[in-house]
């Protein structure tokens, strides 16, 4: 506990207020009870990305704490000594070592221990396979990966064609990079077209596997209705040639029957980390001019990359309807960009993964289980700095940005995607800690941690949207990507400067309505 | 400021999918700076009023352009009556009609022209998106919608009612516009076109809204610059079905 402590923000400097910072185990806490109403900041210590002292003031010795959802908070502590406590005390707290000092495992919230395994067993992905009409004549769920022997950062079941024997599918794990074969990821009924998704194929120059290429005329015959079937390469051209020299690469068109293959060019993880980085500058400058932001916003290149993200996942989408065709994409590895644009393609194709179980449908199957690599991109533990980086967060921003353009097609609202970015990075929960599957199992995840979607579905009045049209309103998405129509979200990179948000949500304005109303509904029907 | 509308369009009218130079002509259109001025002298006067209680004096050059600019949107800030229909109508005949806003020389050939004259600028249409800009932060505080602006943004330009033409009074009685015809307000007023530009949200209070001159707080006004650009299908259903919840409530 520490007094005499000072919270500025861009607006007040001198006239701040004194409050008091407490430490607790799992969050930094600062009440202000100046004023009438007492107020305070709760900041997770999970969240503090970075903390620096800056150099002394007038008003004392400054702390400044950058948090990884944006949050950024500038103490002034009257005392070094205590500045000096609080600053190495946040810099241990905020970076733990080991998973077991991750706050899910010791988040214990009233719940009996049937409801929590309950929790967990919420979302099957088997039933949005069965949803997409799977096991069928050419696709079924096989468990030749239940130990983990095809690929270590695969779930166990996975789904590939029906004619793709085991021998095709080992032969095919020994060619791609970690072993992460074509497997299905979404399957569009309506015309058996499929996305697929892999990692690279370990070619080089002029290496050849055969069963790697059976694997993908497997995948290409399983759509009978389309002569050809696309391949995707997410990276930018010359990145994905030079890795030819490392004995990776991408596919040769004349080594794949009835392939089209084509690079759609999203920039790699260190280059978005860059980009977010110089996007946080510019939000935090102090009082800039328009043309300082326009500016700073085009330099950082940070919408020019979430366009390319959206327009990769506008072309699969296109493929599968309009072409039926099926795609296969891969970046590297298959665990960035890969999961980007599936996830995309398929919420542009499917109104179910616009509803909130869908949604979370989505975020398990495409994210968790195929292993993206959460723990190291949002930096769960101390560890490489150069393997943080804001691909889930690039995700998040386009569903924002469909939201924008498709107001009624979504049933849940900004606060919901807030909430989700939130918990990937607050650990509370046990869902994103890890990298794949097999690591969460390890881990124990599932006996000794909570999920994160029954606790969200209990919060579902807040977080709805009031506009939703339904189900049925929209069927695919078809948005417009001219550069115009992006915006800046002002309510995720700037969350927490009240100043700059409308005074009046609508938002607010709309779900008190709809409350109001059920509240008069129930009245009536209990009158009856 | 011409000048600057006319780059805005270009800018708007490029297909090219290219972010950086989308951004980059935005920037050197300067039309959002322009709008981030006006509200911050807006801002300033009404401060001067509302916290000093200070009497202020503004004027520009000519007193007919910026000047009005500033004294009708600091009425906004300062006084609700200005955020009823009845109210911004009466704003507008008295800081831009009787002041002697020289509508027919600025609102002279079509905003998307690109002959320039020397006496032609979208001051009233920049007045207009600040007006939009406040009525974006403070939705539940404006009686009329986006529709009613830019309604008048399209009459300042070219109308069948008289309302607009001329460039001050005195041109205004010459021309008999009274006698020869019609207002635009006898239009709007009636209660089936009123409706169009009502909005569901308004709730009458009594507040001086202080609008965030923030860069991020200032959007492009798509509404007037990218009307034809992208379609508007399903931002109308958005707009019906928050109607709609408030109706039923």
């Amino acid at each position: 506990q520490v007094e005499n402590v000072k919270l500025l923000d861009r607006y007040t400097n001198r006239k701040a207020a004194n409050g008091t910072l407490y430490l607790t185990a799992t969050h930094l806490i600062y009440v202000d009870a100046s004023a009438e109403v007492r107020k305070e900041t709760w900041i997770l210590h999970h969240h503090i990305a970075t903390v620096e002292k800056l150099p002394l003031t007038t008003a004392g010795y400054p702390l400044l704490i950058h948090c990884k959802n944006f949050h950024v908070a500038h103490f002034v502590i009257g005392q070094e000594r205590d500045c000096h406590e609080v600053y190495t005390s946040l810099l241990k707290l905020s970076q733990p070592v080991k998973p077991e000092e991750l706050y899910a495992f010791s988040y214990n919230p009233k719940m009996s221990k049937e409801n929590r395994e309950i929790g967990w067993k919420l979302i099957d992905l088997k039933v949005d396979y069965q949803r997409m009409g799977i096991p069928n004549d050419y696709w079924e769920i096989t468990d030749v990966n239940k130990d983990y022997e095809v690929c270590n950062t695969y779930p166990p079941e996975i789904v590939v064609p029906r004619a793709a024997h085991k021998a095709v599918v080992i032969g095919s794990s020994r060619f791609r990079s970690r072993g992460r074969i074509p497997v299905l990821s979404y399957l569009y009924k309506e015309n058996n077209a499929a996305i697929c998704r892999c990692s690279q194929p370990l070619s080089g120059f002029s290496a050849r596997c055969l069963e790697d290429e059976q694997m993908l005329q497997a995948i290409r015959e399983a759509n009978p209705g389309s002569p050809f079937m696309y391949v995707v390469d997410t990276r930018p051209k010359l990145n994905a040639m030079a890795n030819r020299a490392a004995g990776k690469g991408y596919e040769n068109e004349d080594n794949y029957d009835n392939i089209r293959f084509k690079f759609i060019g999203i920039e790699n993880i260190h280059v978005m980390r860059n980009s977010l980085q110089k996007l946080l500058e510019v939000c935090e400058m102090k009082s800039p001019s328009m043309s300082d932001f326009l500016t700073g916003l085009e330099n950082s290149g940070w919408l020019r990359h979430i366009k390319a993200v959206m327009d990769a996942g506008v072309f699969l989408a296109k493929a599968v309807k309009d072409e039926k065709a099926s795609v296969l994409v891969h970046c590297s590895d298959g665990w960035d960009r890969t999961a980007q644009v599936c996830s995309l393609a398929s919420l542009l194709l499917d109104p179910f993964y616009r509803t909130f179980k869908g949604f979370m449908v989505l975020i398990e199957k495409e994210w968790i289980a195929m292993g993206h690599k959460f723990s190291h991109r949002c930096s769960h533990l101390d560890g490489d700095p150069k393997e943080v980086s804001p691909v889930f967060t690039q995700f998040v921003e386009c569903v924002w940005q469909l939201m924008q353009q498709f107001p009624c097609a979504f049933e849940f609202n900004e606060r919901f995607l807030l909430e989700i970015h939130d918990h990937v990075y607050s650990c509370q929960f046990g869902n994103f800690l890890g990298t794949c599957h097999k690591e969460r199992e390890d881990l124990k995840i599932f006996e000794k941690t909570h999920s994160l979607w029954p606790f969200l579905l209990q919060k579902r009045q807040e977080l709805r949207n009031p506009l939703y049209r339904g189900y049925t309103a929209y069927k695919e998405l078809q948005p417009n990507t001219l550069p115009f129509s992006f915006q800046f979200w002002c309510g995720m990179y700037n969350r927490f400067d009240k100043g700059m948000h409308p005074k009046q949500r609508v938002l607010d304005h709309l779900l008190s309505c709809m409350s109001q109303k059920m509240k008069l509904e129930d009245n009536a029907s209990e009158l009856e | 400021l011409q000048e600057s509308l006319i780059k805005l369009v270009e800018a708007c009218n490029d297909q090219s999918h290219n972010m950086d130079r989308w951004l980059s002509k935005l920037e050197a259109s300067n039309w959002l700076t322009h709008i981030k001025e006006i509200l911050t002298a807006a801002c300033l006067a009404a401060q001067c009023i509302d916290r000093e209680g200070a009497s202020v004096l503004v004027h520009g050059t000519e007193g007919t352009d910026s000047t009005l600019q500033v004294t009708s949107l600091a009425q906004i800030i300062l006084d609700p009556r200005c955020r009823t229909i009845r109210g911004f109508e009466s704003l507008v005949v008295r800081e831009w009609l009787q002041a002697g806003h020289p509508f027919q020389q600025r609102c002279a050939q079509s905003a998307y022209s690109n002959s320039k004259q020397k006496w032609e600028a979208p001051v009233f249409l920049l007045f207009l998106d600040c007006v939009w800009q406040i009525l974006r932060q403070f939705p539940c505080s404006f009686e009329f919608n986006e529709q009613f602006l830019i309604m008048l943004f399209e009459h300042a330009y070219a109308s069948q009612f008289g309302t607009f033409l001329g460039n001050n009074e005195n041109e205004r009685s010459k021309l008999k516009l009274l006698q020869k015809t019609m207002s635009l307000w006898s239009w709007v007023n009636r209660s089936e076109e009123l409706s169009k530009f009502q909005n569901p949200l308004f709730e009458a209070n009594s507040l001086v809204i202080w609008p965030s001159v923030a860069p991020q707080s200032l959007q492009l006004w798509e509404g007037v610059f990218l009307r034809w650009n992208r379609p508007s299908k399903f931002l109308d259903e958005a707009h019906e079905e928050m109607i709609s919840i408030i109706k039923y409530n």
